[in-house]
């Protein structure tokens, strides 16, 4: 009988756990929805969601993998056989995520080679656009783009490596991938709120609008940023805690892990609002004028930046896109390593065979992704993964243990191996609150998307590139659920 | 600057980075030496 992996020390966990938290969004996605909700009130709110849904989420996963000793599809099984689907729902959500997480890595490998002779340019969102081939709609498809498939390849090679020896090899590799982001994050504060200017945009994202702290959407949004950058909802908790030894810490971990993540995304906030302040400033401009979010801000917005900063523009632009590789890299291995884990415990496989039989999957349904279209098609299956698809596990995860196996089994499970307890207030967050505050959130996208398709694309594409998606991850974790499994 | 940017930025940094702080001095107080090497199997 082949032993469980473990990791090689509470520190390996931690760090792979934090790496797994910390990604893109918290660069590019946090500044701009603290911006956008309030500057610092919205920080109340954020605060409040963390410690209200995001911690409380993160000790149920880490418990719930714990405790049963599984990937998210075998704790459920583990639970009740007949929620075993529901397990293989959630690695799948993290399965199409790497799908594309593994394109925005290819587009960073690009930028991190462009950033030497600033390729860019003047018209930084015409070279993107030439860069990934943006064609009129996702319905005409274009050509192949060979450098985004070539990093493509690089970045699939970097994450099944990573992941090679499972937790052995991660616990390795993640003091790389966390502490050289780290480090660069911090350079780039230093270098972000020292640029002339830099004031007026701090103002910006910290300026407390208190006002809009009674509007709901506000709330929404706090919590809404909390669940999707915590990393649950994917099973890689699930999956992680299981490879912890038995006396453990959990629920202390949980801790750690949820406010580090928030702590790089409030510094990251630091280095982005410090940069547009001074961009601002040299074009003349309002704040509000430049400010941009998600792949606008890192591969439109901030080149420009780059192109105009004092002195080393190629050093802070390798080490800018170096930083967002090495943010975005033990994210997706974390998400191969929870479907990879699943692969193992239901059929019994080695690490290589589930590494390279996911890796290679995911490697071509992210093919398309390469063509002209395919950072629309991106964009509309990102947006249907985290609005419906974490949502919906999220709130079935705490309906499922919450009310159903009983999240009184959990809490006593995680307290009595923790260094500090919770009590039942944990039980309340878990069964009623986490579960309506998804629920609207749930209900809120599913009203925007009856009244247009997302972003204004046709019909069609939304439902190929979303609805189907979200169809599917039911239909396919009961398929994998009926395959049968290779008993020991 | 305006002081509630300030006041708010160092709210939200001592809660977090505070946070941080207290939970690694449980971990380092409460830390009992185990052998991590694969002690338990499935």
């Amino acid at each position: 009988m082949e032993q469980r992996d473990r990791w090689s020390s509470r520190t390996a966990f931690v760090l792979a756990a934090i790496g797994s938290a910390i990604g893109l969004g918290n660069i590019w996605r946090f500044p701009y929805i603290c911006y956008a909700n309030g500057g610092g009130a919205f920080l109340v709110a954020w605060l409040v969601a963390l410690f209200t849904a995001g911690i409380p989420l993160m000790i149920l996963e880490f418990g719930l993998g714990h405790k049963m000793q599984g990937s998210a599809s075998e704790a459920f099984y583990k639970t009740n056989k007949k929620f075993e689907w529901f397990g293989w729902m959630a690695i799948l959500v993290g399965f199409f995520i790497v799908c594309y997480y593994a394109v925005i890595m290819s587009y960073c490998f690009n930028y991190a080679y462009f950033s030497v002779t600033q390729a860019w340019g003047e018209n930084t969102a015409e070279f993107f656009n030439q860069t990934v081939g943006l064609t009129k709609g996702p319905l005409t498809m274009g050509g192949i783009k060979g450098f985004i498939f070539l990093g493509l390849v690089l970045s699939w090679i970097a994450i099944v490596l990573s992941v090679w020896k499972g937790a052995k090899t991660v616990g390795k590799v993640v003091y790389a991938t966390v502490l050289i982001p780290w480090f660069l994050l911090v350079v780039f504060v230093i270098r972000g709120v020292t640029l002339p200017g830099a004031v007026d945009g701090l103002i910006f994202y910290l300026k407390p609008e208190f006002a809009k702290l009674l509007k709901p959407g506000v709330w929404l949004a706090a919590y809404t940023q909390v669940f999707f950058s915590l990393s649950v909802g994917f099973g890689i908790m699930i999956a992680y805690s299981s490879f912890l030894p038995k006396k453990s810490d959990l629920v202390n971990n949980a801790f750690i892990i949820s406010m580090a993540n928030c702590g790089t995304s409030f510094l990251g906030g630091f280095a982005i609002f410090g940069a547009l302040g001074y961009y601002a400033n040299l074009l003349g401009k309002s704040v509000a004028d430049v400010v941009n979010v998600g792949p606008g801000l890192t591969f439109v917005t901030y080149p420009h930046i780059i192109s105009n900063l004092p002195f080393w523009q190629p050093l802070f632009g390798v080490l800018f896109f170096v930083m967002l590789l090495t943010l975005a890299v033990d994210s997706a291995f974390s998400l191969l390593e929870a479907v990879a884990a699943g692969v193992r415990d239901k059929w019994k496989v080695s690490h290589r065979t589930a590494n390279l039989t996911v890796g290679t999957i995911a490697l071509l349904l992210g093919l398309p992704l390469t063509f002209g279209a395919g950072y629309l098609w991106l964009d509309i299956v990102d947006n249907f993964m985290t609005k419906f698809g974490i949502s919906i596990i999220c709130m079935g995860e705490c309906i499922l243990i919450g009310w159903v196996f009983g999240s009184g089994k959990i809490r006593k499970y995680v307290n009595s191996i923790s260094e500090f307890s919770i009590g039942k207030w944990w039980d309340f967050f878990i069964r009623i609150v986490i579960p309506i505050v998804l629920f609207f959130l749930v209900l809120m996208e599913v009203l925007d998307r009856v009244r247009s398709s997302y972003g204004g694309f046709p019909r069609l594409a939304e439902f190929l590139g979303g609805w189907l998606f979200v169809i599917l991850l039911p239909i396919l974790g009961v398929i994998l659920m009926l395959i049968k499994r290779k008993e020991e | 600057m305006p002081i509630s940017a300030i006041l708010m930025a160092i709210i939200a940094a001592v809660i977090l980075y505070g946070g941080i702080i207290i939970c690694l001095r449980i971990a380092i107080k409460k830390r009992v030496p185990t052998d991590h090497r694969n002690r338990q199997s499935r």
